[in-house]
């Protein structure tokens, strides 16, 4: 949900080509993992639909088109409400765990051991995040440190979930009602 | 999909290349076993510790991890199995002789630091070696050398009563450490300090430990502390999970 | 409230219990120190009175009495034996002395039942005959105490007149009023405080110890909404239950220990356990007392502590103690002075001064009581810097951080230090004051008496004059040499010019057994320097009370051959200067006229043949003093007395401090648990961990003990100065009975280190 507020930002800065949008949100936001072109250009396409962003110009130049876009004012309206409404605090719910724990009830296998599992991964990618930290600057410590939260509430998460293996167990296959 | 993408996943420097051939285990604990009056803490673990090696014990509370600590350190005899320390059995060694290996190979770092609340900071950390016998002023040099490392400069003259936890704590680390042992033992170092009081100590401890060579094992429920260790065991209802050795 | 007080007193596990158990025992001590001290008054005025009728003999008036009685001090087996000479004057009106069925005739005796089992241990030579035949026993109510050694002999009333025997008509039964020097009064009165103050601060710092662990108890209570009020009034009920039963075991103790303290002599007697009792009204006194101090102790302590609910909010650090306590000590020790010197000056009445030097006394006490933490400090502070160990550092630490508290175990010890030895220097003064009646020069085995009359000729078995005596005394299997001694006065015209000795010099040097024998011949030294020449006429010294014609005899100093002996060396301190060999008198066979007043017995020191010696004397002369060489230090039993006294108050308020020094140091200890576990999980081994202990409570105990002796050995040789005029400096019995009893108190601590080691074990504590 973020892509689109990004480009909002950056196009508060400065109107810019698709290509350059694509090149400032990887340089900020995303520096090792670089975002699709198609993500780009799709996220634009939406805002542009909800009259956030106009097309300023089209400059015909060799190859392909360098469409200009612009932010409106709506568009900065929405960049200003999401800059400064808090983020809704609902749960991530880890779509992808979950599914993985209440198919292998289902399925007869054992818990724990997915769940061991996934804590020995994240632990992992926690004690490489935190070899990271370890002399690097600022930015990507801060960037470090946000990861090293976010996995610890997840284990904090699993561990409860590992402890409340047999309710879950019970909930899961007797049919009841999910509010 | 968060726009946090992950980062890089780089092999961490300094962990035992799993590539080559295990190093000699430092430590090790096979089938502990130990009983208080009617309930069983440890129900037969194994334990491995290589040299230079930070390994964590987590678990639930109740989960035996302390009682597991204490057992490789000498401090409890368990009722069953047995703990090497440099290829000597320390389990069947005498109070005295135990004794005297805890003051000279290895070092203690607990949750509330248990500094001495009438002595310096400086008579803290030069206690054990006092308690060796090593002459007072040779002591107290010893002890000066890890202020500064610790990040601890100006504090030699203070009472632990008059530092901040975090500062206490790396007067306790450094207390650990002054007697150059060959295992830091830590139980729930950070338990009683703030992320980033926590976040100091679990650094300066583990280059400290890293620079004099001993190796480490950390007690904690926490993931972010068990990040600084090269790997965990979990330790469930006395019994261990996860990786036994490197 | 109270049973909530008891519940949670009790409450707190077996660590709890011991504390009070300790603290109860401290108490208990005290209680009982104080409740003998107290009866030491009504237990001498008793003792005396039972023995009145014999100290205290009223001549009748007018011819009313019928009863003739002359006492004697004697010795059997190194024991006190009083004899007791009756005889009817005046057959109708003779009363009988208490304790005896009738005055028993002569030949007959009634004795103690002690003396009557000494008799029949003895063989008759040593001491029967000179009781006489054992007609029955004397009642208890009679006798100082149960093993005295008492008789009462009938004898010929000629024999009793000859030798001054009183007529009474009755027998006192009260005890004439103590006839004390008047430094004997002063030191009473100070003796008195300086019992009850170390036991009192005993008793309040033994309650107020336990402070410390009530802390965590009360704090929940604040947690749960009780009040300070109510949790000051549960301290108090705490503190309450400890000196409760401790003051009921102080009264169990005091009646334990009676009959052995009973076996105490002061005045070379003992006591029957009965007479020991305080005044119940003071003894009443005595345990409310230690009940209130110990309520006080606990609502002082309880001020310093600010209890919030989570505990020990502040506990209030007041700063260390300066150098300026020692102030009052100097200052109260000057006012000593100053008190001791208006008492010997006489400028203000006798119970005006002794009030202020008791008062100047107990204020010295007080405020060593005040000096102490500071002393303490200092002593932690020196310790700092010496210190080489762990051990060291962590007392050092400790007495520095917290003087008051570890001052506190100690400072009736301290007090009770300063005291006794203030004392000791008291007892060494009293000491050499005693004149010594015996010889110094006597052999081992000689017997040495003074015979107050001639051996009657007439006397039951014959002795017929002291040629006669002189003769069986020589016969006594045993005896190696018998010499009689006159004793002289030199006349010439209407002046005396000298005392003399009527006796065979080398004789007597044979039986003194003087290595070299300085009989030198020499003339007598008249006063203006002039050596004397030509007659003198001698007389008996002293001169017969009876009056008549004096023996005289005559001797000529100018005559050939010298015959006065000068005595020089090691005779001339104690013998007279002139010796006079009684070939050289003018008549020679006049010495017969002359009463024998000396007798000098060469013994070979086999077993029994002095006691045969001193029997065959006191048989023909009632009257005489008779002493074994081995009974000369008669003169110092005085002082020996006060210094048992002393090392046994010593001794008892030392194992006092070493119940009041466990709790502290336990408490102390228990109180850092967790430290020393983790400390001992470190590596400390548990020898380190008994040598903190044993230093942080002996390193103060030690040093400010020794401090403290010093200065009441000063003290006391500044009072005996000031007051008597002499300086008396102490023997060494001190320092041993010092060592000692610091060695019960440190033993008593080494007590605790057991169940400290239990406890602080790594292993036995649940870690997770």
């Amino acid at each position: 949900m973020s892509v689109p507020h990004a480009i909002l930002g950056l196009l508060q800065q400065a109107p810019s080509h698709g290509y350059d949008l694509k090149r400032l949100v990887d340089r900020y936001f995303a520096p090792d993992h670089p975002v699709a072109f198609a993500q780009i250009y799709s996220t634009l396409g939406r805002l542009e639909t909800r009259g956030r962003v106009r097309l300023e110009a089209i400059e015909r130049a060799e190859g392909p088109d360098r469409r200009l876009y612009a932010i409106t004012d709506d568009g900065l309206t929405e960049l200003e409400r999401w800059l400064t409404v808090p983020l809704d605090p609902e749960p991530h719910l880890q779509a992808a765990l979950f599914t993985k724990v209440v198919l292998a009830i289902l399925s007869g296998r054992p818990v724990t051991p997915i769940v061991d599992a996934e804590r020995h991964a994240h632990l992992e990618r926690m004690r490489e995040l935190t070899e990271i930290r370890r002399g690097s600057a600022l930015p990507i410590a801060l960037l470090a440190d946000y990861a090293l939260f976010h996995l610890e509430a997840d284990l904090r998460w699993l561990d409860l979930t590992a402890a409340r293996v047999d309710d879950l167990t019970r909930d899961v296959l007797a049919p009841t009602e999910i509010a | 999909m968060t726009l946090i993408a992950t980062l890089p996943a780089t092999r961490t420097t300094g962990a035992p290349d799993h590539r080559a051939p295990a190093p000699a285990a430092i430590l090790t604990g096979r089938g502990l076993e130990k009983r208080f009056g009617g309930t069983e803490a440890l129900r037969g673990i194994d334990f491995s510790l290589s040299r230079g090696e930070i390994v964590a014990i987590m678990g639930p509370s109740g989960s035996g991890k302390s009682t597991l600590l204490h057992c490789l350190a000498g401090i409890l005899t368990p009722d069953g199995g047995t703990v090497e320390f440099d290829g000597r059995r320390i389990d069947a060694l005498g109070e005295a002789e135990r004794t005297r290996l805890r003051r000279t190979a290895f070092g203690f770092v607990f949750q509330f630091g248990q500094l001495v609340p009438e002595l310096t900071a400086m008579e803290n950390v030069a206690l054990p070696l006092l308690l060796d016998g090593v002459r007072r002023t040779h002591a107290e040099g010893r002890a000066a050398e890890w202020f500064p490392r610790l990040r601890l400069d100006g504090l030699e003259g203070r009472r632990p009563g008059d530092m901040s936890g975090g500062q206490a704590q790396r007067v306790a680390v450094a207390r650990a450490l002054v007697g150059d042992p060959s295992v830091l033992f830590a139980d729930e170092p950070t338990g009683s300090l703030d992320s980033l009081a926590g976040e100091h100590v679990m650094e300066l401890l583990t280059a400290a430990a890293r620079s004099a060579g001993a190796s480490v094992v950390i007690v904690t429920h926490e993931a972010r502390v068990a990040a600084y260790a090269h790997r965990e065991v979990i330790v469930r209802d006395g019994r261990s999970s996860g990786p036994v050795a490197a | 409230m109270i049973r909530l007080g008891l519940r949670l007193a009790l409450a707190g596990g077996r660590g709890s219990v011991a504390g009070l158990a300790l603290t109860a025992a401290a108490v208990a001590i005290g209680t009982a120190i104080l409740l003998f001290a107290l009866s030491l008054a009504p237990a001498v005025s008793e003792r005396d009175a039972r023995t009145a009728w014999r100290d205290t003999l009223v001549p009748a008036t007018g011819d009313a009495g019928g009863t003739l009685v002359a006492v004697f001090e004697d010795r059997a087996e190194d024991r006190l034996l009083t004899r007791v000479h009756v005889a009817a004057s005046n057959a109708a009106t003779a009363p009988i002395p208490p304790g005896i069925a009738s005055l028993p005739g002569p030949g007959q005796a009634f004795v103690s039942p002690a003396l009557a089992a000494l008799m029949a241990e003895l063989p008759a030579d040593q001491l029967t005959e000179r009781i006489g035949r054992v007609a029955g026993t004397i009642e208890d109510d009679a006798l100082a105490a149960p093993d005295e050694l008492v008789a009462v002999i009938g004898t010929e009333p000629g024999v009793l007149r000859a030798n001054g025997a009183t007529v009474v008509s009755g027998y006192a039964t009260e005890a004439a009023a103590l006839d004390l020097p008047p430094i004997g009064a002063l030191i009473v009165v100070l003796a008195a405080i300086g019992a009850m103050a170390p036991v009192a601060v005993f008793v309040s710092t033994a309650t107020r110890m336990s402070a410390a662990r009530r802390e965590l108890r009360l704090a929940a209570l604040r947690l749960v909404g009780a009040t300070p009020r109510q949790v000051a009034r549960l301290a108090v009920v705490e503190a309450l239950v400890a000196t409760a039963v401790g003051a009921v075991g102080g009264v169990l103790l005091f009646f334990l220990a009676r009959p052995l303290i009973a076996r105490i002599p002061l005045d070379d007697l003992t006591w029957s356990p009965a007479t020991i009792a305080p005044p119940p009204l003071a003894a009443l006194v005595v345990l409310v007392a230690v009940q209130a101090v110990g309520a006080a102790g606990a609502l002082v302590s309880m001020r310093r502590l600010t209890i919030g609910p989570l505990g020990v909010q502040r506990r209030t650090v007041p700063p260390a103690p300066g150098a300026a306590r020692a102030i009052p000590l100097v200052a109260s020790i000057v006012a000593l002075m100053v008190a001791i010197w208006l008492y010997r000056a006489r400028v203000l009445p006798e119970t005006v001064t002794l009030t202020l030097s008791g008062l100047a006394f107990a204020g010295v006490i007080g405020s060593i009581a005040a000096a102490g933490p500071w002393l303490t400090g200092l002593v932690g502070r020196v310790l700092h810097r010496i210190a080489r160990g762990g051990a060291t550092l962590l007392a050092a630490r400790r007495l520095g951080d917290d003087p008051r508290g570890s001052f506190g175990a100690i400072a009736g010890v301290i007090m009770a230090v300063f005291v006794a030895s203030a004392f000791h220097v008291f007892a060494s003064y009293v000491g050499s004051q005693t004149g010594r009646d015996t010889d110094p020069l006597l052999q081992p085995g000689a017997v040495v008496a003074q015979l107050s009359s001639e051996p009657a000729a007439d006397l039951p078995g014959g002795a017929g004059g002291s040629a006669d005596l002189a003769a069986r005394l020589t016969e006594i299997d045993g005896v190696t040499g018998v010499v009689a001694v006159r004793e002289v006065a030199l006349v010439r015209g209407e002046g005396m010019v000298g005392l003399g000795w009527l006796a065979s010099c080398p004789d007597l040097s044979i039986v003194l057994g003087l290595s070299n024998a300085t009989c030198a011949p020499g003339g007598l030294t008249t006063s203006s320097g002039a050596t004397a020449s030509g007659r003198y006429m001698l007389y008996p010294d002293p001169a017969d009370p009876e009056g008549g014609t004096p023996p005289e005899t005559s001797i000529d100093a100018g005559a050939g051959a010298p015959p006065l002996l000068a005595v020089e060396g090691e005779l001339g301190g104690f013998l007279p200067t002139l010796l006079i060999d009684p070939s050289a008198l003018d008549d020679p066979s006049a010495i017969a006229n002359f009463p024998v007043s000396r007798v000098y017995v060469a013994t070979d020191g086999s077993p029994g043949v002095g006691e045969r010696v001193r029997t065959a004397i006191v048989a023909a002369s009632p009257a005489s003093i008779v002493r074994l060489e081995e009974e000369r230090v008669a003169g110092n039993s005085q002082f020996a007395e006060i210094g048992r006294i002393v090392a046994i108050g010593l001794l008892g308020t030392l194992a006092l401090a070493g119940c009041s020094l466990a709790v502290a140091v336990t408490t102390a200890t228990l109180e850092r648990r967790r430290q020393f576990v983790f400390l001992r999980s470190a590596g400390m081994s548990a020898s380190g961990l008994r040598a903190t202990i044993l230093l942080q409570a002996g390193a103060p105990l030690v040093a400010v003990a020794l401090a403290s002796a010093l200065l009441g050995v000063l003290v006391g040789i500044a009072v005996v100065w000031i007051a008597g005029g002499s300086l008396a400096i102490p023997d060494g019995s001190l320092v041993g009975v010092l060592v000692a009893s610091l060695t019960v108190a440190m033993l008593i601590v080494a007590l605790t280190l057991p169940p400290l080691e239990r406890m602080t074990r790594p292993a036995s504590v649940r870690h997770e």
